[in-house]
C-alpha cells in the first residue's frame, strides 16, 4: 500500500468577477489529478508556473481545501478528517515552503520558531522540548550558539534549515518540500538538497519534491510527475521518464532547458498549446511509465 | 582591434561611517564589438554592482573609487552627467531582471518604447512607427494592437520582450543584461534566449550577460568572466571555462550545478 495515494483531485478558483460581482470563470487549477507515493519515495512534481504543483501540494496538506477527490494517507482519506483530526495527522505530514524569508515570522527567535510546532502539539516538558531544539538544530547542521537568533541574522541557506528544522520537530513521516531551494545561490541549493537527500535516508522520510528545475528533480528523485494546466500529462520512474519522454509537453520543457555544452547541437521543440487536449487520459506506455497520450 | 568597453582596474567601495565595504575590487575586463561576456557569480559576488558602476548609476554610499571605463574612445567617468545620459539608452542598455517593477505600471507599452527613442532626438511620429517594428522585432504578435497595453495585461515573457525592445530601441552596440530570464519559467527562457541571439547577430550587438545560471552561460556566452567576493576569479572562452575551469571556485560552482556532465 502507498504511503500517499490522491485521487482525482480537483481545486477550482473563480477568476474575473470582482466585489459585489459574480466571478466571470473558474480555472481548474488542479484538473483530475491522481498519483501515489510509496513509503521512502522522493516524487518529483514539475511543471512551470500556473501548472498547479504547489497548489496540489498544499491541497494534500488541506493548507486549501480541495473541491473534490481523495487523499489517503496510510490508507485514510484525509479529506475527510475534522480540523481536530487533521491537526493531529499533520503531525506526519509536513511542509518546507519555497521562500525562506518570508516564511519564518521575523519576530520569533530560531529556537522558538523551531520549537512552535511542540507547543502546539503539546509535546514535551520545558527541559524535554529545549533538548529536542538543540538536537534539531544539529541535524540541520545549524550552530546551537545561534538558537537565540533572529531570522534576519542568518544567510538564506541557514534559514532554510531552520524551515526544515521546524518541519522535522514533530518527526513527520512525510514532508512536502515546495520549491525548497529555488530561492538561494547554486552553491547553496546544492548543501541544502545533500542536507535533505541525507535526512531523507536517516530518518526514512518519504518527500513530495515539488520543483521547476528538471534537472534538479532528475538527479534526486526517483519518481517523477510532469504537470501541466493542472494535469498530470507524463508519470513514471526518473530513468524511464527521462530516458524516453512521450508527452509533447515533456518533450517541450526538456528542450528548453539550457545544455552545459555549448557544442552540443541544440534542437528545441515547441509545445503548440492550441494542440493540447485536457481530455486525455494518462494511459501506461511503458513499465510503469504513464503519459497521457 | 580595440575592445568596445575596456573596464580597467575598477573598484567600487560603499562607505558608511566607521566602514568601508570593497564591493567590487580592481576589476578588468574587455568586450569586443559584437561580443558576448557572461559574468558569472552568486549573490554578494560584485556583478550587479560592476554593471550599475559602468553605467554610473550607483546610488551613494556606493561610488568608483578608482579605475576606467573606456567605451567607444571616452572613459564614461569623466563624462558629464548629460553626455552620460545619452550614452544610457543611447549607447549603452540595460535589460532587468524583474520586467515588472522596470516598466512604469501606469504608462502603455508602445509609449515607453516611444520614450526611450523621444529621448534620443527622435521625433514622436517616427518614434510612433518604429515602436511597431520594434514589437514586431522582439516578436510581439498583433504589435500594434499590443502596443496599447499595459505593463500588467501582458504575461512575464512578453513583458520583458518589452524591456529588450526599449534597450534596442536606439540601436546601442552595447547591451548589459542583468539576470534577463531568471524570473522566467524555462520554455520561456529558451524562447527570450532565442530571441536574444537573433537580434544580436542583426544588429552587431555586444552583450554582457550577467548571470548566476551556467546552463544560461553555455546557451548565451562567447566569453565568461567569473566573480566572486568582488574579485575576478578567472576568465576565458566559454569552453574553455566550462571544460576546463582553472579556479577551484569555478569548479565548485561548475560541480553544484544539478544533471552537470548528464544529458
Amino acid at each position: 500500500m502507498p504511503l500517499l495515494e490522491v485521487r482525482h483531485l480537483v481545486k477550482q478558483f473563480s477568476r474575473g468577477g470582482g466585489f459585489l460581482k459574480p466571478s466571470a470563470a473558474t480555472v481548474r487549477a488542479v484538473d483530475d489529478v491522481s498519483f501515489a507515493i510509496d513509503e521512502g519515495d522522493m516524487f518529483g512534481l514539475v511543471g512551470e508556473s500556473g501548472s498547479g504543483k504547489s497548489t496540489t501540494g498544499r491541497c494534500i496538506l488541506r493548507l486549501i481545501e480541495p473541491d473534490s477527490g481523495e487523499v489517503h494517507f496510510r490508507g485514510e482519506n484525509v479529506l475527510q478528517y475534522s480540523k481536530y483530526r487533521m491537526r493531529l495527522a499533520r503531525r506526519d505530514m509536513q511542509v518546507v515552503f519555497q521562500d525562506p524569508y518570508s516564511s519564518l515570522n521575523p519576530r520569533m527567535r530560531a529556537r522558538d520558531i523551531v520549537e512552535e510546532p511542540l507547543i502546539i502539539h503539546q509535546l514535551g516538558s520545558p527541559q524535554e522540548r529545549r533538548a529536542r531544539v538543540a538536537e534539531l538544530f544539529g541535524l540541520v547542521g545549524l550552530d546551537s550558539a545561534h538558537l537565540g537568533r533572529f531570522p534576519h541574522e542568518f544567510s538564506g541557506g541557514q534559514r532554510q534549515r531552520i524551515g526544515i528544522a521546524r518541519a522535522l520537530a514533530l518527526n513527520p513521516a512525510f514532508v512536502v518540500a515546495d520549491e525548497p531551494v529555488s530561492a538561494l545561490d547554486v552553491s547553496i541549493q546544492a548543501q541544502v538538497i545533500q542536507l535533505l537527500l541525507e535526512l531523507r535516508s536517516r530518518l526514512r522520510l518519504t518527500l513530495l519534491f515539488i520543483a521547476h528545475d528538471l534537472r534538479l528533480v532528475e538527479n534526486i528523485c526517483n519518481r517523477v510527475a510532469v504537470m501541466y494546466l493542472g494535469k498530470i500529462v507524463e508519470m513514471g520512474n526518473t530513468d524511464a521518464l527521462f530516458a524516453n519522454p512521450t508527452h509533447p509537453y515533456t518533450r517541450a520543457l526538456l528542450s528548453a532547458v539550457p545544455r552545459l555544452d555549448p557544442d552540443e547541437p541544440r534542437t528545441r521543440v515547441e509545445f503548440d498549446t492550441s494542440s493540447f487536449d485536457r481530455d486525455v487520459p494518462l494511459r501506461e506506455i511503458g513499465n510503469g511509465h504513464w503519459a497521457a497520450v | 582591434m580595440t575592445p568596445l568597453l575596456d573596464v580597467q582596474h575598477l573598484t567600487v567601495t560603499f562607505e558608511r561611517p566607521g566602514a568601508a565595504l570593497t564591493a567590487v575590487h580592481d576589476l578588468s575586463l574587455t568586450i569586443q564589438p559584437g561580443e558576448t561576456l557572461g559574468l558569472v557569480g552568486e549573490s554578494g559576488s560584485g556583478k550587479s554592482v560592476t554593471a550599475l558602476a559602468i553605467l554610473r548609476l550607483l546610488q551613494p554610499p556606493g561610488r568608483v573609487t578608482s579605475g576606467r571605463v573606456l567605451f567607444e574612445g571616452r572613459d564614461l567617468l569623466s563624462l558629464s552627467e548629460a553626455e552620460m545620459r545619452s550614452v544610457r539608452g543611447g549607447r549603452i542598455s540595460l535589460i532587468f531582471q524583474e520586467p515588472m517593477t522596470a516598466l512604469n505600471p501606469t504608462m502603455r507599452i508602445g509609449d515607453q518604447i516611444a520614450e526611450a527613442l523621444t529621448a534620443h532626438g527622435v521625433s514622436h511620429a517616427d518614434a510612433r512607427q518604429r515602436t511597431v517594428e520594434l514589437l514586431d522585432a522582439v516578436r510581439i504578435p498583433d504589435a500594434a494592437r499590443r502596443a496599447r497595453d499595459y505593463a500588467h495585461q501582458l504575461s512575464g515573457g512578453m513583458r520583458q520582450r518589452v524591456m529588450i525592445a526599449i534597450a534596442l530601441a536606439c540601436r546601442p552596440p552595447l547591451v548589459i543584461a542583468d539576470e534577463p530570464t531568471t524570473a522566467l519559467d524555462v520554455t520561456i527562457q529558451a524562447q527570450v534566449l532565442e530571441m536574444l541571439r537573433e537580434l544580436r547577430s542583426r544588429f552587431n550587438l555586444a552583450i554582457m550577460l550577467i548571470t548566476h545560471d551556467f546552463g544560461v552561460i553555455a546557451e548565451m556566452a562567447d566569453r565568461v568572466a567569473v566573480m566572486r567576493g568582488g574579485e575576478l576569479m578567472e576568465h576565458g572562452p566559454v569552453r574553455q571555462i566550462l571544460r576546463q575551469p582553472s579556479h577551484e571556485y569555478t569548479r565548485r560552482l561548475l560541480s553544484a550545478v544539478p544533471g552537470m556532465g548528464r544529458r
